[in-house]
């Protein structure tokens, strides 16, 4: 019994401290979840993946971009149920409308996923070149994000960390201090991105890319000099514009990825069996009989401004007669007869998810860039040579010389609308453009029976969704809305 | 006469020997147990004024000198001291009775016991003495009725599931699910300090039942406790000779109560008129009418389906055996016990094995050990051929067109009579053939809870223990689910493809170690006691499926003999949990009590900071009938006010909510291909922490008359709050699903008394009354935002948990004209045109339309008042015992308003007073077809009129006994012989709706398809050798 009292007490101490606190570290067994995660540069790499993911997103490049086209003098998108047919005639666009709202998620969404991969990259052990490119992938793509917010709702929350829920009652930054930090991340992605990638990485953001969306963004702020010498960067990059025959398929898999137009295209892939990897362009087009009717559609006012010699009035816009793939299009699936041609694949049996990218960005735009950059900083002279280029491609003749910045102005917003039709350009343009320049062009819109489109002043600021103010009072809310 | 002179011989005998000298004589004797008749070793014996004693041998025996006209005191712990005048007899053989008072002083409490008398929490007990022979197959029933505090359901009686839901002073928490069927809510249960089931343990095995109901009792258990602790002791070894105890019963059960539906006639004639009241041509023609009425056709089922499917005699048989006994050294209690009872719904039975040993050895004068293992296996099956199990048999039965018989002529399982076509009779199958033949649902449960402990008294008064135990439970279950070769009378088909097999193997494994040391100190008036402990638990969960389909026979029960095609599934959790707790105890004079409890519990569900939470108790007493001033008023045996304040944790929280989950199918097209993505899809708040119950309790507890007379009442507010909700958050946290947080608040307020007498009349004629009563009030406090769920229960700020929310019904139309008046009634849902013979909703904001700016709180689901009351009598050999059981406001929807024709579904007689236009003074509404304006089940939204109080009073338990005098049977070497009839539930008061229960569980949608809760009427024996 003596050995027994030796025994007991050192027995117990130990008992006691063998249930230290580390016992308590467990964590799901079916699930992986971020503790566990963030160690390798596999999760690195899908880490960033899942950023490109909200890329194709409804409300980001697989819907909205396009769509968005529909809310200006370009198209018609003749449902109510997704919302855009409101926000054309300004009927139904308000503080909860769906677009305003899901548009906001998703570019937070993407933004914050971008955070995450910033924040957690820092502590993994993995090659540092590779680091650095998916910080530069990162670190673009939270940039073009922050480009979709501030362009339409001018100052936007300025998030950049991983936040908690109390720390989520942000208000609102001034939209030069968001734009200041888009420069800051392009530039990193510039340096730290390659110029291209092979194989199964082809298709994340390049330098190119960063550069061009610099352009980019400095012409929207009018930042001419710097707007110029992004697009003058291009003179080096190796990219040039396609052949004139090769303008349709720049916008269909033949050439996707693969021409030296293309700058940045969001990635789709059909029949892959998850949701939102296929494009849904097919389906919203109404080009082939069975793709049913269209979701939005060309208008006459856009079909008007081509002449009829431009190879892009055909591979923008589908009028009855014309063939598509081994079908002779009669216009009865769409409200305004025309079905628009871009990122359309003609195979009858894609009716829904299609493999056809959205080219978000391409040399063409950067031309258009420095065409207007030039005649806004130095006057017409400068802005020939670029937009005569776009010109030619086409099929038409050089701009008449002689012409004044005013009237350069209107013939670069000309060849932009005809050039960029469908890509997602125009209603951001007029945003840019201004006020004038929006009512003119929704209001213009009379071609479609029993449609006719107003303006509103608040217009030109998308509201903050009151869902969100509600919960956030510290948003505070644009004006008129 | 006789008798008489006998009594004056001895009289006179004593004067004389009283007169002469005493002599010196020799006594000697026996000191037996009262009740069990078992010598008492040790038992003191003494000359009364002298210390001149001896102390009884191991079987009872004493020798003794003394004067001849001396007076023996005879005592022993825990029995009563006798004096015995020797009177010159040198035998003298004394039975000593065991003192059930001071017994009953002591209450178990968490990590120890206390005196009843100087405890400051509010603490409910049931001792086996309470239970009797009750025949209980599930040992939480016992606590019905019984304990103030409680609100207990027992809901159905079917084998294997019967485990009454109950709850300790309400709803704790707002993410309880709805028919409190939520483990939220749910009260911790210690079996001998090990965390079980009610299922665990043989009623037979237990002791007591201590219910703690504050935070001044629980706060020791922490995280675990919010809901409040119910802590069984089972019955140990003593320091006696072995006794064997055997307790066997027989019992027959059968419904309380029958659903009340529709006959084939009745139900023809008023679904004959469902159709033509929504302008369609009737169903049956009168041609059918009067087959269907005369009722003997052989294509038409003749039977009562419930007659066939309810047995009315479903035995019970339970068979206990136990040892206990032991010496100073090793104490012991072993057990045995067997349950078989077969459902009162055909095809569903268990059955039960249960053992126990409890072992406690004493090595030393500082050295305990002990070996508590206990376990039990199970089987229980129930018919399975929709995946809802019996419940689908009953609800078929109540539910299902009555005309199918069981087989056609052609010997083939009915699918419809062949007399009607597939509309009239819904191609339905007789739910009597569907039990039987269409599938069976197997469970297996293996449970071991083995416990071994190791005592060390280092010094005086202090015991330091190491205590290690676990909870194994493994279950096999098997779902089979036949091919049911059917005919319609014309062509054979399966009803439903070949037969499917799905196995699952769920294993539970909890482990447990505690280390505590107590130390107990009386200096002068002051006792002080102090407790320290340490504890580590961990928990895992496993769970393996395998489904196989293409079976064409039903006797193929394995896996491997399908050949469709088999699937696997399976997944595992586990949490472990890391506790310090102390208490403090300290009495001046058993008058001035003063306690303290904390504990500090880590667990691994949570992060970070906000794994380890504090929980501490105080709580004080002052038993007034101690002071000076009390000292002159007499028969106040005990006056003590106690208070008391604490917090508990509620760990019912599921596993990591503050962990993130990465979602990893977030893919992107590169190249060509698919390349996996990543990201976090629902946010997870690291912040989360437990969510805290805080109670405040003050009481009272009195004794008056010499112990006779006791009252005890508590007043208690119990705010639950950092209830976890999921208010919405900002998009800019990445557009994820919102989490969890600490958010929302809930309260329920109420007072429990309880009032209990107990005495002698003459000699042998002893009884006791006693009568509780509880109320309860629950209001929601905080809420990020009121919800509605199924359309038709609310939780709003301010009011009880899961109102029913809907329309108040205020009358039946009488005319079309005024149901179609459009300005007040025009708008209704579904665009149905409202009749004459339709319920009429309240337009309650008086706006002059019916909408649903209308809905109001119309019924609270949670019971605010319940009572129990029990009387016991014995006289010589009977014994009598008795307890009634009831609830005062527990507002149920009741289903019936469900089958109005509204599907093909038979419908409850309640209809038979439907309104007709010959029919109006009535308040049952018209019968429409596919019409769902008159009700409310399963659509919604709530009608008053289907919102009913189930409020009752019913006597659970009644108990005759005889034992027979120790005379006859210590011949067979018995200590006792006592037999017992018994019945459970015998009858019932209630203005519930005819054919239902209103003890069913189901608050919400209660179509009255519950399994049948049991009358249960049996008889047995209990014998102690």
């Amino acid at each position: 019994m003596k050995k027994m009292k030796r025994i007991f007490l050192p027995i117990i101490l130990v008992l006691t401290f063998f249930g230290c606190s580390s016992e308590l570290d467990l964590l799901p067994l079916n699930t992986v979840t971020e503790p566990t995660f963030w160690k390798t540069s596999d999760d690195a790499i899908t880490g960033v993946n899942g950023v490109y993911n909200t890329l194709a997103d409804n409300y980001q490049y697989r819907d909205f971009y396009m769509h968005s086209d529909a809310i200006t003098n370009n198209g018609y998108s003749q449902y109510t149920f997704n919302s855009y047919l409101e926000m054309s005639d300004g009927s139904g666009f308000d503080s909860s409308s769906a677009i305003p709202t899901q548009v906001w998620n998703r570019c937070y969404e993407g933004i914050v996923r971008a955070n995450r991969v910033i924040t957690y990259i820092t502590d993994i052990e993995m090659d540092a070149n590779l680091k650095n490119r998916i910080l530069g992938e990162s670190r673009f793509l939270r940039a073009l994000f922050y480009t979709t917010l501030i362009n339409l709702y001018g100052d936007v929350p300025l998030i950049l960390e991983i936040q908690s829920i109390e720390e989520s009652l942000v208000s609102r930054t001034a939209k030069s201090e968001v734009l200041a930090q888009i420069i800051d991340d392009l530039n990193f992605a510039e340096v730290n991105l390659p110029s291209s990638y092979n194989g199964s990485d082809i298709g994340r953001a390049t330098s190119a890319a960063a550069i061009g969306l610099k352009s980019r963004v400095y012409l929207f702020d009018q930042q001419y000099a710097l707007a110029i010498s992004e697009a003058n960067k291009f003179a080096t990059l190796g990219y040039d514009l396609v052949p004139a025959e090769q303008f349709s398929d720049m916008f269909l898999p033949a050439l996707e990825n693969n021409n030296n137009e293309s700058i940045f295209e969001v990635q789709f892939l059909g029949q892959a069996g998850v949701a939102n990897v296929g494009s849904q362009f097919n389906q919203n087009s109404g080009t082939l009989k069975t793709f049913g009717s269209s979701v939005f559609s060309p208008v006459q006012e856009l079909v008007d401004i081509y002449d009829e010699e431009d190879i892009r009035l055909t591979a923008t816009v589908l009028r009855p007669g014309d063939l598509f793939g081994e079908e002779i299009y009669d216009g009865v699936n769409s409200p305004t007869t025309f079905a628009f041609k871009k990122f359309v694949i003609p195979d009858p049996t894609v009716t829904t998810d299609g493999d056809a990218n959205f080219v978000v960005m391409r040399y063409a735009e950067i031309l258009l860039n420095l065409a207007e950059a030039q005649n806004e900083l130095n006057g017409p002279d400068g802005a020939y040579a670029p937009i005569n280029r776009i010109r030619n491609r086409a099929g038409l003749e050089d701009l008449a010389t002689g012409l004044t910045k005013e009237q350069m102005r209107d013939a670069i917003k000309l060849e932009r609308r005809k050039e960029l039709a469908f890509e997602g350009h125009h209603y951001f343009d007029l945003l840019r453009y201004g006020a004038d320049d929006l009512k003119e062009a929704m209001e213009s819109v009379t071609s479609v029976v029993g449609h006719t489109r107003s303006f509103q002043e608040r217009f030109m600021l998308w509201p903050i969704p009151q869902p969100q103010i509600n919960i956030n009072p510290n948003l505070e809310q644009n004006p008129g809305w | 006469m006789e008798r008489l002179i006998k009594n004056g011989l001895f009289l006179g005998m004593l004067f004389v020997s009283n007169v002469i000298f005493a002599q010196e004589i020799k006594v000697s004797g026996v000191v037996t147990d009262d009740v069990s008749g078992t010598p008492i070793p040790g038992a003191s014996v003494v000359e009364k004024g002298t210390t001149n004693g001896a102390a009884t041998d191991f079987d009872g025996n004493y020798i003794l000198n003394v004067p001849s006209n001396a007076v023996l005191v005879f005592s022993s712990l825990g029995y009563t001291t006798k004096e015995v005048p020797v009177n010159g007899k040198t035998t003298v053989d004394i039975i000593l009775t065991e003192d059930a008072a001071q017994l009953d002083e002591v209450v178990v409490v968490g990590y120890g016991t206390q005196k009843k008398e100087n405890l400051t929490g509010a603490v409910g007990v049931v001792t086996a003495e309470d239970m009797g022979s009750q025949p209980i197959t599930s040992a939480g029933s016992a606590m019905h009725g019984r304990v103030a505090g409680i609100q207990m359901i027992q809901g159905s009686s079917q084998p294997g599931k019967n485990a009454p839901v109950f709850q300790i002073r309400g709803v704790g928490t707002i993410r309880s699910g709805i028919d409190s069927q939520n483990t939220a809510s749910a009260p911790l249960i210690l079996i001998d300090g090990v965390q079980g089931t009610m299922d665990d343990i043989h009623p037979s095995d237990i002791e007591s039942f201590s219910v703690l109901k504050d935070a001044a009792s629980a706060a020791i258990y922490g995280v675990k406790a919010a809901n409040g602790v119910v802590l069984i002791t089972t019955k140990r070894g003593k320091d006696r000779a072995a006794r064997v105890s055997i307790n066997s019963y027989y019992g027959v059960q059968s419904a309380t109560t029958t659903p009340t539906v529709m006959n084939p006639y009745q139900f023809a004639v008023a679904f004959n008129e469902a159709y033509t009241n929504v302008g369609q041509d009737p169903l049956y023609s009168d041609d059918l009418l009067a087959i269907i009425k005369e009722g003997n056709d052989p294509r038409l089922y003749n039977g009562n389906l419930f007659d066939e499917g309810y047995r009315k005699a479903a035995p019970l048989i339970n068979h206990y055996f136990s040892v206990t006994g032991g010496n100073d050294k090793v104490k012991y209690m072993i057990s045995a016990g067997y349950q078989d009872q077969e459902g009162i719904l055909i095809e569903t039975g268990a059955t039960r094995y249960n053992f126990r040993s409890n072992l406690d050895i004493t090595l030393s004068e500082k050295f305990r050990v002990g070996l508590n293992v206990a376990g039990s296996s199970s089987d229980s099956y129930e018919p399975n051929y929709s995946g809802y199990g019996a419940t689908q048999v009953v609800r078929d039965m109540i539910r299902k067109y009555p005309f199918a018989p069981i087989f056609q002529p052609d010997g083939y399982i009915a699918m419809g009579s062949s007399l009607l076509n597939p509309v009239q009779d819904a191609n339905a199958i007789n739910p009597i053939a569907l039990a039987k033949y269409g599938g069976r649902d197997d469970i297996k449960t293996l449970r071991v809870i083995p416990n071994v402990y190791f005592e060390y008294l280092p010094i005086k008064d202090l015991v330091i223990k190491v205590n290690g135990s676990a909870n194994i439970e493994s279950s096999r279950n098997t779902y089979r689910r036949n091919k049911l070769t059917v005919s319609d009378g014309t062509a054979i088909t399966t009803n439903n493809g070949l037969g499917t097999l799905s196995e699952r193997a769920i294993s539970e494994q909890l482990t447990m170690l505690e280390i505590t040391a107590n130390y107990n100190k009386s200096f002068g008036e002051s006792t002080f006691t102090a407790l320290a402990g340490y504890g580590f638990q961990k928990y895992r969960y496993d769970y393996l499926r395998g489904d196989n389909e293409g079976y064409s026979y039903d006797f193929l029960s394995e896996l491997d003999a399908g050949d469709g095609n088999p699937s696997v599934y399976g997944n595992a959790t586990e949490y472990s949990l890391l506790s310090y707790f102390g208490r403090i105890n300290y009495g001046y004079a058993d008058k001035y009590l003063f306690e303290a409890n904390v504990r500090y519990d880590g667990s691994s569900q949570f992060l970070g900071d906000n794994r380890f939470a504090f929980f501490p108790s105080f709580s004080v007493g002052w038993n007034l009938a101690k002071e000076s001033f009390m000292e002159n008023i007499s028969n106040i045996n005990l006056f003590k006010i106690r208070a008391g304040w604490g917090q508990l944790g509620n760990n019912q929280v599921g596993n990591y909510p503050g962990v993130p989950t990465i979602n990893l199918n977030q893919p992107y097209a590169f190249g060509g291909s698919l390349a996996p993505g990543s990201a976090i899809t629902a946010l997870a708040n690291p912040d989360i922490t437990w969510e805290t119950t805080t109670t405040s309790n003050i009481g009272l507890d009195a004794r008056f008359f010499d112990h006779r007379l006791s009252l005890e009442g508590d007043y208690y507010i119990r705010k639950g709050t950092d209830v976890l909700l999921t208010p919405p958050i900002v998009s800019t946290l990445g557009n994820v699903t919102a989490p969890f947080q600490n958010f929302g608040a809930i309260e329920n307020k109420g007072w429990e008394a309880s009032i209990g007498y107990s005495d002698m009349i003459g000699e042998h004629f002893s009884f006791g009354a006693s009568f509780n009563w509880t109320h309860n009030d629950n209001k929601i406090l905080k809420l990020d935002d009121e919800f509605i769920s199924a359309n038709k229960i609310i939780n709003r700020e301010g009011e009880p948990i899961n109102s029913f929310y809907g329309h108040r019904i205020i009358g039946i139309f009488q005319t079309d004209e005024q149901a179609q008046d459009f300005e007040t009634y025009g708008i209704q849902p579904g665009g149905d045109t409202v009749s004459a013979g339709d319920y009429i909703w309240e337009d309650t904001d008086g706006d002059g339309i019916v909408d649903s700016n209308d809905k109001v709180i119309i019924g609270d689901p949670n019971i605010r008042n319940n009572y129990g009351f029990s009387l016991d009598m014995s006289y010589k050999g009977f014994d009598f015992r008795t307890v009634f059981q009831g609830v005062l406001g527990r507002d149920v929807e009741r289903g019936v308003f469900g089958y109005d024709a509204r599907a093909n579904q038979n419908m409850d007689t309640w209809f038979l007073d439907r309104w007709t236009p010959e029919n109006t003074d009535t308040d049952v509404p018209r019968v429409a077809r596919n019409y769902k304006y008159n009700t409310s089940l399963f659509v919604g939204p709530a009608i008053s009129s289907a919102i009913v109080d189930a409020s009752y009073l019913r006597m659970k338990h009644l108990e005759f006994g005889y034992s027979l005098p120790e005379e006859v049977i210590s011949k067979f070497g018995m200590q006792k012989m006592r037999w017992f009839i018994s019945g459970e539930n015998v009858f019932t008061i209630t203005d519930f709706t005819d054919g239902y229960d209103p003890e069913d569980s189901r608050t919400f949608n209660n179509n009255n398809d519950s399994y049948p809760l049991a009358k249960t009427f049996s008889v047995g024996v209990n014998l102690i050798f």
